[in-house]
Formats: C-alpha cells, sequence, structure tokens
C-alpha cells in the first residue's frame, strides 16, 4: 500500500515536453500524502549564448548586458508564476524551486537529492531547438547521475516523431 | 489521460536480475496503486544456450541444455505469478521470445500499458555502463513513460 509520504521532484524548464510530464503526474501518479516539487534550472549560459548577445557589436557593453539578464530574469519570473498557477489549479499543494547551474542537469539532482525526492519526473527534450535526438541532454544527463530512480516521460509528439521512422 | 481512481496498466520487464527485482520492488513500494493491473513481462533468450562451445558436439546435448533452460524459465515464470498473487494485485506473467527491448515496447503496445518499468541493468557479466543496452532501447524507444529504477549499488559506485 502505497500510503507513506513521497517526495516528487519534477524537473521543469517552460517547454511542452515539462508540461507533460507533469501532466503525467497529476493524472497517473498522484496520491494524497505526495509532496512535489518543481524544479526550475536556470541556465545562465543560454543567455550569453544567444543570437542576441551574440548578434550585437556591444557584447561586453554593461549596460545592454544588464538589459539581457533583466528581461530573462521577468521570463523566468513569468514562467515560474505560471508553474505556481499549475499547480493551484490542478489542486497540488508543491513548491517551485528555481536553482542555478551551469549544467541543469546537476542542477536538478542536487535539488532533488536536497529535498529528498524518492523519485524523478522529467520531460524527454526542452527548449532546445535542434531536435536530432530521441532524448535531450538534461533527461539524459538526469538519468545517468540521479540517485533515486528516474521517469522519463515521452512527449506524445515525440511519439509521432518516433512512429514516421 | 487516466485520472485517480482509473484502472493504470504497467508493464514491469523481469529478466531475473537483481536490477530487475529491485524495480518491482520500489515500484510496489513507492508507486503502485491498487487498481493497478501489472504485466510481468520476462523475454527468454536462448541463444546464449547455442553459444555455449559444448554444442558443437551432439544434438542431444543440444536439446537437453534447451530443456534444462526451458525448466529453469518456467520455475521463473511460476515464481513471477507467485510474486503477483502475494501482493494480491490484478495482473497477469508473459513470456515473450525475441530481441528484449523490442519485445518490450511491442508487448506494452499491445497491452495497452500506461507505464514501463525498468531496472538500470540486468544480467550482462561487463558492467561498463550505468543503463543496459535494453532500458536504454527502451527509454528511446518507448510510445509511454518509462520508469527506471536506479539500483542501489549504484550509488554506492557513483560515490567518487
Amino acid at each position: 500500500m502505497a500510503t507513506q509520504e513521497r517526495v516528487i521532484a519534477i524537473a521543469i524548464d517552460g517547454s511542452d515536453n515539462s508540461r507533460y510530464a507533469f501532466q503525467f503526474y497529476v493524472d497517473n501518479m498522484r496520491a494524497a500524502n505526495d509532496k512535489v516539487y518543481l524544479i526550475h534550472a536556470v541556465e545562465v549560459n543560454s543567455i550569453i549564448h544567444s543570437a542576441q548577445f551574440m548578434g550585437t557589436t556591444y557584447a561586453f557593453n554593461k549596460d545592454a548586458l544588464g538589459k539581457m539578464f533583466d528581461e530573462e530574469r521577468e521570463k523566468i519570473k513569468h514562467r515560474l508564476e505560471d508553474f505556481g498557477k499549475l499547480l493551484k489549479s490542478a489542486g497540488i499543494d508543491g513548491t517551485v524551486k528555481s536553482v542555478n547551474a551551469e549544467n541543469p542537469g546537476s542542477g536538478i539532482c542536487k535539488a532533488a537529492e536536497e529535498v529528498h525526492a524518492s523519485i524523478i519526473v522529467v520531460g524527454t527534450r526542452g527548449l532546445g531547438k535542434l531536435r536530432r535526438t530521441l532524448m535531450g541532454s538534461v533527461s539524459d544527463y538526469i538519468l545517468h547521475h540521479a540517485h533515486v530512480p528516474v521517469l522519463v516521460c515521452k512527449n506524445e509528439a515525440d511519439e509521432h516523431h518516433s512512429k514516421k521512422k | 489521460m487516466a485520472a485517480e481512481g482509473n484502472e493504470r496498466i504497467v508493464l514491469i520487464a523481469m529478466d531475473g536480475s537483481e536490477y530487475s527485482d529491485y524495480a518491482f520492488e520500489w515500484f510496489w513500494t513507492h508507486f503502485h496503486k491498487d487498481n493497478d493491473r501489472v504485466i510481468l513481462l520476462h523475454v527468454p533468450e536462448y541463444h546464449t544456450v547455442v553459444q555455449s562451445p559444448m554444442v558443437m558436439a551432439d544434438v542431444t546435448v543440444i536439446t537437453e541444455m534447451m530443456q534444462e533452460e526451458e525448466r529453469r524459465i518456467k520455475q521463473f515464470l511460476e515464481g513471477l505469478g507467485q510474486k503477483l498473487k502475494d501482493k494480491k494485485v490484478g495482473g497477469k506473467v508473459k513470456s515473450v521470445g525475441g530481441n528484449p527491448g523490442e519485445v518490450i515496447c511491442k508487448v506494452a503496445n499491445e497491452e495497452g500499458a500506461h507505464l514501463i518499468v525498468t531496472g538500470t541493468r540486468g544480467m550482462g557479466k561487463l558492467r561498463r555502463t550505468f543503463i543496459g543496452s535494453i532500458s536504454d532501447y527502451v527509454i528511446h524507444h518507448s510510445h509511454v513513460p518509462v520508469l527506471v529504477c536506479r539500483h542501489k549499488d549504484h550509488h554506492e559506485q557513483q560515490k567518487h
């Protein structure tokens, strides 16, 4: 009888994939006394490598850079608020945790350990534009480095992609 | 999408290794719900028998070895059936031959499984990777979510 309290860590990045993973948890896994943590990994490198940054001649202009970071911070704030809303509408008393890490995967694993998660739920791909692999680098990292079982949620859209083969 | 009260069909890949046993136990302790239907799938591999060097000698030797293998598999399947009985869970035990990764995905499809549960590694002797080839295959080819249960001893290995 799975009546003991479980701590569930769901890795999110704002992509549809992670939303699907969250939805799968809500629809199929959810139990009354779960403690849910939505763990969002902020990847600082992505800002610096973004086209916007590379395209500007004022690459090392403090103001331009500051502005980009502010915009990114706003975006992230909205994303976290959206996830807070998701939790509310699903009626889940969970926590949104945002971690900074050079490597999102390691950030998520570490955060999951901190909250003593008994399982990590992750989608297959995130925000990356290149769709060359069926698994993203973050889910791959988590799969290889997590100390607890990992639930890999294949996105339905990926399903069509793999069916085409 | 199954709501909380609906039946979930869960396929657990069992190959007799401690890894799949661990996956089953973990699933049971942390994950299962009362109205789950559990399918324990075993994919027997006969080619290991035929590859042994002794086989070159005699046809009767091959048949004996295969019969021995059949017996072991039958025992294993009965053990699995007993596991389900002990846990009082609805479900079945299936044994399907073929390429394990493909069989697992195919059966999951046929049975309409909502979830596949695997351990990280199986019976293989070479322990070079964190994830065995079969669980790796299943993760990449499954059409439904896959729960990969990392065995405890991996934790020790990773503490470097």
